[in-house]
């Protein structure tokens, strides 16, 4: 299961873009990404494609700088997306 | 003009009857969509929604949360769809609520779209436009797709914004530098025992006339008056090897930055024996490399930061203004110093023509200007691209000249950002 730090930090950081604090959340997103893209080897091709298309959203909302955009896409698709996938390496989850 | 921007602009021209003028003559936002995206409808202006198309309530709650839930009285920055200032007035205990629009065209449209008259006709309400407002009033909260939007006239009060909600979290990265910075600390201790105070340099010059070099990209466009310069030119540390480029000798320089390689480049390649003379103001986390390669003499400074209370107890020195930039402390020693005038040259807080900082300085990159691209005014009324924290740093400097109304700041340059409080340089 998805570890408890990771769902934290995405909630955290839709919240820090939705209160205006675009710096905090991009930093965080930098490290969320980085944690999901290298877990993505235990998914399966279909979560793959999946959370792909999310990324893929993320990097356009990004780009146009639509931060309430950001904040909807990390809370209320990517979040649900992964609560049920397989995620061990974050610090945190398995000491 | 639709039906519902009518019956909300009876509320506004009963109520605000400037406001409601003003939004008369405004249009309406060049790209605008309604979006229908997600379970909630919102509104986007050049593609940046103006609030959550999923739980609009949800997130103007979280956006309430910046308030104490006993405040009396409060601001929001931008009314969106109308979302934030609802959800404050259902408290009680508030008296008073001044709700500021960032961007009138985008006021239009909200008010075109959504009835937004229970909140409007609420007593407590006070609406007004931010091109009339220059502080920033607290407690407030924001919505942050209109400081992003915000009108040319708003960008001042936009970036107080930004940067007052960006502090908690520039603390908190400069405390856990702080704490990461106490191995440099120790590093550098040697040299803090034996080095001169900064404080050795204060009032001197009293009365006189200073240069400040900072290492913006019109640095350069000063090149060739400066070298017949007698007053004191203090520069900051990433112009040294340009200026030195174009024949000019700082009288002293400024370094507070603890990166080792950034530091190191800044000084690849230049004729040391040139700064034999030239003393270099440090803060005691600059890289003791950087320490042992001066070859003149070093003066310790400290900033306010707590990092620095143990040290400075122990090895008192001078303190000089920083919040993050170089230019800062370069600013301020001039002021202690005891200039009556104080030439800022190459203070840019801006990319101009392009570039981040002056040519021949190792940190100079080309920038390219990119849709929604943080910017700031120059003189000429021009948008400049620039970044959030050059931003801030613009901000903090004219908080800090608002300090010294007797001293003349005066900006050499018109091609970089506006700096309030300060005058131009006729001859430059």
């Amino acid at each position: 299961m998805v570890s408890q730090p990771i769902l934290e930090k995405i909630s955290d950081a839709a919240g820090n873009y939705r209160l205006g604090l675009a710096a905090a959340g991009s930093e965080a997103l930098v490290g969320i990404t980085e944690v999901l893209i290298t877990e993505m080897v235990h998914w399966t091709e279909t979560e793959i494609i999946d959370f792909q298309s999310l990324l893929e959203k993320l990097l356009q909302a990004q780009e146009q700088k639509n931060i309430l955009y950001i904040a909807d896409i990390l809370e209320y698709q990517i979040l649900p997306n992964i609560s049920g996938l397989n995620i061990l390496n974050e610090k945190g989850d398995q000491g | 003009m639709s039906e519902v921007f009518v019956k909300n602009m009876r509320v506004l021209k009963e109520r605000w009857p400037m406001v409601a003028s003003r939004l008369e003559v405004t249009g309406l936002p060049e790209q605008m969509a309604v979006v229908e995206d997600g379970p909630e409808t919102t509104l986007s202006v050049h593609g940046v929604h103006l609030s959550s198309c999923y739980d609009r309530e949800a997130e103007a709650s979280l956006q309430a949360s910046l308030i104490q839930e006993n405040a009396g009285q409060c601001w929001v920055y931008g009314m969106g769809l109308g979302d934030l200032p609802q959800q404050l007035l259902q408290r009680d205990r508030l008296g008073k609520l001044t709700v500021v629009l960032m961007n009138a065209s985008i006021a239009r449209l909200s008010l075109s779209c959504i009835d937004h008259r229970t909140w409007l006709k609420d007593d407590r309400v006070l609406l007004q436009l931010a091109e009339e407002l220059v502080k920033l009033e607290v407690p407030f909260a924001a919505n942050p797709p209109e400081l992003q939007l915000a009108e040319d006239s708003a960008a001042l009060l936009r970036d107080l914004i930004e940067l007052e909600l960006a502090t908690p979290f520039i603390r908190s990265k400069q405390n856990a530098a702080s704490q990461e910075s106490q191995h440099r600390l120790n590093e550098t201790l040697e040299f803090v025992q034996s080095d001169g105070n900064v404080a050795s340099l204060f009032g001197t010059r009293a009365g006189e006339k200073i240069f400040v070099a900072g290492a913006g990209p019109t640095l350069k466009d000063h090149f060739s008056w400066l070298k017949g310069h007698t007053s004191l030119l203090i520069a900051v540390d990433t112009a040294v090897k340009p200026m030195l480029a174009a024949d000019i000798c700082p009288d002293v320089v400024v370094a507070i930055d603890p990166s080792h390689h950034a530091e190191l480049d800044l000084f690849e390649g230049i004729d040391f024996e040139r700064l034999q003379d030239v003393p270099l103001v440090y803060f005691p986390r600059v890289h003791p490399e950087v320490l042992q390669l001066w070859p003149g003499p070093r003066l310790t400074a400290y900033s306010n930061e707590s990092g620095y209370r143990v040290l400075a107890d122990k090895y008192p020195k001078g303190e000089l203004f920083s919040s993050g930039t170089v230019f800062h402390p370069a600013v301020d020693l001039a002021v202690q110093c005891g200039g009556q005038e104080i030439i800022l040259l190459g203070a840019d807080f801006a990319y101009v023509d392009g570039l981040t900082h002056v040519e021949g300085s190792s940190h100079a990159k080309t920038k390219i200007q990119e849709n929604g691209t943080p910017w700031v005014l120059n003189s000429y009324g021009e948008k400049l691209a620039t970044a959030q924290n050059l931003r801030g740093f613009l901000r903090d400097l004219e908080s800090y000249i608002a300090l010294w109304p007797h001293i003349k700041f005066i900006n050499a340059g018109r091609k970089g950002a506006r700096i309030e409080g300060t005058t131009y340089l006729e001859t430059a």
